[in-house]
């Protein structure tokens, strides 16, 4: 499984340069734009981060959808499980790396205006948080690739992902901010932050767990 | 003599297409050419033998175990070459070689590097740029540098130019002086059978119509020609398939003994091509979807 996780870092590593190189000037570039008064909006940013993240942890499966290479690779010593857990560690992983090289781009490239001014953007907590949204989300997609490919399984887990957004707002609507769910939500979002991590990181393993299951299932009765 | 393949009653169904009770054995120690016209099954049968397909019903073996239960252990014995070889085209056959290695416990970078050169490969230039030839002379050398007991080859002569495909054949046929190796290969080109193999295993819409030795092969079937006036309802049924015209008939039999008992003297006996049994086989099947 390791070697499935190492041979993706391998056979990408020039991409995975370029797309470092990207990401970094992203942030590099907002810290730029502030100091020159371009005035970006800070969440603009924030939808880049999430964007590019997202982006860059699909780069592996990108390039393997390209190559066939599920193809190719499923014919060496490796059985399906070890593929499907495979490619939930790499993409981790690569959510890991951008978000540290977000993180360290606008890190470098601060003053200490800019930190004062922006200061949630730069404490870690909020770029934990952010990691684990990614994982889950990352999570709940998985299955979706696993079962459609990569094109279909994109569009289903873009209908998968309105749907559930049409739901929430017409569940948000239909309650009284009085409700007990309301109230629970409001009581969950004021915690301390760690306590909020932990708290998302116990659910992010619950799903990610059933993602995998789901995805082995899946992927295991697949023709390749 | 121990089997390092054995198929039997293997099933699969498509839309349109249907795998029916596949059974065929194939002995450690010689190659097994497996033909038949395209979309027959050939590649199916391959890719479930290899896990990439799923079978509804039946059982594989290889090496005497279960190749789902034991699939890993298997795969570190096998060598696999695609139709089309699936690669990471940005990369150049030294990378690649960096990638796929770390696989196999008993990769060996001196038979790497033998292949590459008897196979005149250029190490550092992009796969991308390499030929038809090129990239499956490639992809044998990455199949066969761990010391696979099993070699599996999906068309592996298809596109390439004679000289290449009868280098192909010469290297495949080197490879069996170890005696415990075996190879199995599909092809729809009845040639590289012919020359290669020393089981022949014939399949056609989805069905094994033989599993034989190739002298099997070539003394069960014949060709019978004669005049239009040996045909009735009774002597075509003794031949597979017939076709007919103002010159005679022309049939396929699969018992040429029978044959010679039914049309004696009155009609001429000659050697069955692989062609030949493929063409009437399909002429079989088509009367009968008729």
């Amino acid at each position: 499984m390791i070697r499935l996780v190492i041979k993706d870092f391998k056979a990408n590593s020039m991409y995975l340069l370029l797309l470092f190189v990207v990401i970094a000037g992203i942030s590099f570039g907002f810290n730029i734009s502030i100091i020159k008064e371009l005035d970006i909006e800070t969440e603009l940013y924030v939808i880049a981060v999430i964007l590019s993240t997202t982006v860059a942890s699909k780069v592996f499966a990108i390039s393997d959808n390209e190559a066939n290479a599920d193809l190719f690779f499923a014919a060496l010593p490796v059985n399906r499980r070890q593929m499907v857990m495979a490619k939930y560690i790499s993409s981790s992983m690569l959510i890991l790396i951008t978000l540290g090289v977000h993180y360290l781009a606008i890190s470098l490239s601060s003053n200490e205006a800019l930190r004062l001014e922006h200061a949630f953007m730069y404490q870690l907590p909020i770029w934990i948080f952010s990691f684990l949204l990614l994982i889950l989300s990352d999570a709940f997609s998985f299955p979706f690739f696993f079962r459609f490919g990569l094109a279909k399984g994109a569009m289903a887990y873009g209908t998968f992902l309105l749907t559930l957004m049409i739901v929430s707002i017409l569940t948000i609507n239909m309650l009284n901010p009085s409700d007990l769910l309301y109230e629970w939500f409001i009581i969950l979002t004021n915690q301390h932050p760690i306590a909020l991590i932990t708290e998302l990181a116990i659910f992010g393993c619950l799903i990610l767990g059933s993602s995998i299951i789901i995805s082995i299932n899946v992927f295991k009765h697949k023709d390749l | 003599m121990t089997n390092t393949l054995e198929i039997s009653n293997l099933s699969k169904s498509y839309k349109g297409f249907h795998l029916n009770n596949v059974s065929l054995n194939l002995p450690t120690g010689y190659i097994m050419g497996l033909i038949g016209p395209n979309g027959a099954g050939k590649t199916t049968i391959i890719k479930i033998i290899m896990n990439l397909v799923m079978k509804q019903a039946g059982s594989v073996k290889v090496f005497r175990m279960d190749h789902q239960a034991q699939e890993v252990a298997i795969k570190k014995r096998i060598g696999f070459v695609y139709d089309t070889p699936a690669f990471y085209a940005h990369l150049n056959l030294k990378q690649l070689k960096n990638v796929v290695a770390p696989f196999y416990e008993n990769w060996d970078d001196t038979v790497f590097n033998d292949l590459v050169n008897r196979f005149n490969l250029p190490i550092n230039k992009s796969l991308k740029k390499f030929s038809r030839g090129m990239t499956m002379k490639a992809s044998i050398a990455i199949a066969l540098s761990h010391h696979a007991d099993f070699i599996i080859m999906d068309e592996p002569t298809s596109g390439l130019d004679p000289v290449v495909r009868r280098e192909m054949l010469d290297f495949l046929r080197g490879i069996m002086q170890d005696e415990n190796k075996s190879i199995l290969f599909s092809s729809h080109v009845t040639s590289d059978i012919e020359q290669a193999a020393d089981y022949i295993t014939y399949v056609n819409d989805g069905r094994v119509v033989f599993s034989k030795t190739k002298d099997e092969v070539n003394e069960a079937y014949a060709l019978v020609k004669g005049g239009n006036d040996l045909l009735d309802d009774d002597t075509k049924k003794s031949l597979i398939a017939v076709r007919s015209g103002d010159y005679g008939f022309e049939g396929l039999t699969a018992d040429l003994k029978a044959s010679k008992k039914i049309f004696g003297d009155k009609a001429v006996y000659d050697k069955a091509s692989l062609e030949d049994i493929m063409f009437f086989h399909n002429l079989q099947l088509k009367n009968a979807h008729q």
